[in-house]
């Protein structure tokens, strides 16, 4: 390198050594500490390009799987009320889930689906019509008439027992979808992992390797600059 | 820059931007719910004041690396003064024959640290140091120049300052962090007004008419503004939604600084757009259908259309990309420049000092040589004192002894 080596330079290169070692030791510590290998942006620039789209994915992934749950609640409770065909959904109200990327479903079925439709003049098929017409026939008793109504008793049935199934065929598409939604969520995390977790086990074999070099150049270092000449001039 | 971005982490712009675009899911599934209107109220102000804060900072930092860049200049005038007056001493003095070694010292001390500073070219000549920055003649004999911050601003512009803290801090304001801000301000201003296409369901009654649409239609919309435009929020009778975003008073435009939350939304939950629907009923009297929440579904998926980013303004050209991948590029493209230069930083940091380390072999003092140096010249004199003492006895048996016959 040179012809003459003085103390000054020994002592400079010793300090810059030291310097990096603990700078080494600095950043494998941020690792450890945090657990990730990526812990600013200059770490790994593609790499929190990916991390950023993984962690929205995954944050998407969680808000579609919250809707998936609450359909499924819906739609349970749509089997409910269909079975007990108790109450009448007064309000229009149209409900599309969104359960995916663009996609959405449907989760209520109007009234005029499972009630028939409208039917103010009371001669139609709706079936609260055809009941009247039973309670009138009743009334009156006249038996033929409640006869005829039979016929129609039985197509209300069949179209309660059609939305039955159609809210049963839905439910099955929503717990598909949520296997899918639950499954994707295990890939975005492996991937994100991939991206920014740091390898444990490398991590610490690394960090011990570094503080035993630190160490060695301190004694060293320690050794070499506090001697000279001087001490052995007796 | 890495550290007001705070990525990846849980706390960035990232973090706003998903619980803003999760609480219109959420208001999707009930609009009429005043929670729910609440929270998507509270996320989307979350979502401006972030914006604000690091808009802010890096206005700090901005006006941080300016004020530097001054106490820089400062320090440079006052070491110039020193030079130029320790020129003047030494020449006395070694004029008068004397050895000025300790200044020379003490004027290379500080033409070190100038050089730190500023680039500069140092002649030794009869005068003293002549230093020179570029064309500019700083010190020469007794006399120097002073600079000012305009000055070191020009010469960072026509290229004659191109080293030293001055130059980094000066480039650091003007290109990184300036480049920072504009792209920062382009993600707030495309958020709110950027060009994009939703595809609209059947069943839409378009503000201004009153019939439903029968097919789904394709719509180019300015930002969240523009499909906020489309739907009606709560009140009665219908009421076309306004414009989400606006920007704060005294601003001209939205950028990151500026964009806040519409007043009239921020303090009034039901002014948020969430349904596609009206009926008019016998007398003409528009009702907004407040079930319907089809522009809250489009709102939410807002997040997967590709978005047009104008920056034709300052450079660049027009890009399409998902909001939040446009985030994630400026995020990237932060991480590759500081990268580079902690890559240019060791490199710098290893050249120089192995310029240090040969200056330091040539000037240096090495204790073993000096001892060794000590120890020869001790023995040279104990040499030279026994060789007198040789000649002492000598001449003392001649002068003393000689001619003593008879004494």
């Amino acid at each position: 390198m040179s012809l003459r080596v003085t103390q000054g330079m020994m002592h400079l290169n010793m300090m810059r050594n030291l310097n990096r070692n603990m700078g080494q030791m600095a950043s494998l510590q941020e690792q450890t500490a945090t657990g990730r290998k990526l812990n600013k942006p200059s770490d790994d620039p593609v790499g929190i390009t990916y991390s950023v789209r993984y962690r929205t994915e995954i944050s998407g992934n969680e808000q579609y799987q919250k809707n998936v749950d609450s359909a499924i609640s819906w739609l349970d409770f749509n089997d409910t009320v269909l079975g007990q065909a108790n109450e009448v959904l007064q309000r229009v109200k149209e409900f599309n889930y969104a359960i995916g990327v663009n996609s959405t479903l449907d989760i209520n079925l109007s009234g005029n689906q499972v009630f028939g439709a409208d039917d103010p003049a009371g001669t139609g098929n709706n079936v609260f019509s055809v009941l009247d017409r039973v309670i009138a026939a009743l009334d009156n008793g006249t038996h033929s008439a409640v006869t005829s109504e039979i016929p129609n008793i039985e197509a209300s049935m069949d179209r309660l027992i059609n939305a039955r199934s159609e809210i049963g065929a839905r439910t099955n598409r929503v717990e598909l979808v949520q296997n899918r939604l639950a499954d994707m969520e295990i890939n975005l995390t492996d991937m994100q992992s991939k991206t920014e977790d740091a390898d444990y086990e490398k991590l610490l074999i690394d960090a011990q390797i570094n503080e035993n070099i630190y160490q060695a150049s301190l004694s060293v270092g320690a050794k070499i600059v506090s001697k000279s000449l001087v001490d052995f001039l007796s | 820059l890495e550290g007001y971005v705070n990525e990846p982490s849980d706390t960035g712009i990232r973090t706003v931007l998903e619980n803003f675009w999760s609480s219109w899911s959420d208001l999707s599934k009930d609009p009429e719910n005043v929670t729910g209107r609440e929270i998507l109220q509270e996320n989307a102000k979350a979502l401006v004041e972030t914006f604000n804060e690091l808009s802010r900072q890096l206005s700090d930092l901005d006006a941080d690396l300016t004020e530097n860049v001054d106490v820089k200049v400062t320090e440079a005038n006052s070491l110039l003064q020193t030079i130029s007056s320790l020129n003047t001493e030494i020449r006395r003095i070694e004029s008068l024959g004397d050895d000025a070694n300790d200044l020379r010292d003490q004027r290379d001390l500080m033409t070190d640290k100038l050089s730190k500073i500023v680039n500069i070219n140092v002649a030794d000549s009869e005068l003293g140091y002549q230093i020179t920055m570029g064309n500019t003649n700083l010190v020469q004999g007794g006399t120097m120049t002073s600079i000012t911050s305009q000055d070191v601003e020009t010469a960072v512009a026509n290229g004659t300052l191109t080293g030293g803290e001055i130059h980094g801090m000066i480039v650091s304001r003007d290109t990184y962090v300036s480049e920072f801000r504009q792209q920062l301000d382009t993600l707030a201003n495309t958020l709110a007004n950027g060009e994009f296409q939703v595809t609209v369901p059947a069943g839409w009654v378009k503000p201004g008419t009153t019939v439903a649409t029968t097919a789904p239609e394709v719509v180019t919309v300015q930002g969240i503004n523009g499909l906020h435009k489309l739907g009606y929020s709560l009140g009665s009778p219908a009421e076309q939604g306004e414009d989400f975003f606006t920007f704060k008073l005294g601003a001209t435009g939205i950028t990151a600084a500026s964009i806040t939350l519409n007043p009239t939304i921020a303090s009034d939950a039901n002014k948020i757009a969430t349904s596609l629907r009206t009926s008019t009923d016998g007398a003409g009297v528009t009702t907004v259908v407040k079930g319907n929440n089809g522009l809250a579904l489009l709102m939410s998926e807002l997040k997967d259309v590709k978005v047009s980013f104008d920056e034709t303004a300052i450079g660049g050209g027009i890009t399409s990309a998902k909001i939040g991948d446009f985030y994630g590029a400026i995020v990237g493209a932060l991480g590759v420049q500081s990268q580079e230069m902690n890559r240019i930083y060791t490199n710098t940091q290893t050249q120089l000092d192995q310029v240090e380390s040969s200056r330091q072999s040539v000037s240096g003092v090495s204790l073993d040589e000096e001892m060794s140096d000590l120890i020869k010249y001790q023995y040279a004199y104990s040499a030279s004192a026994r060789f007198m003492t040789t000649f002492d006895q000598m001449l003392e048996k001649l002068i003393n002894g000689t001619g003593v016959v008879g004494r």
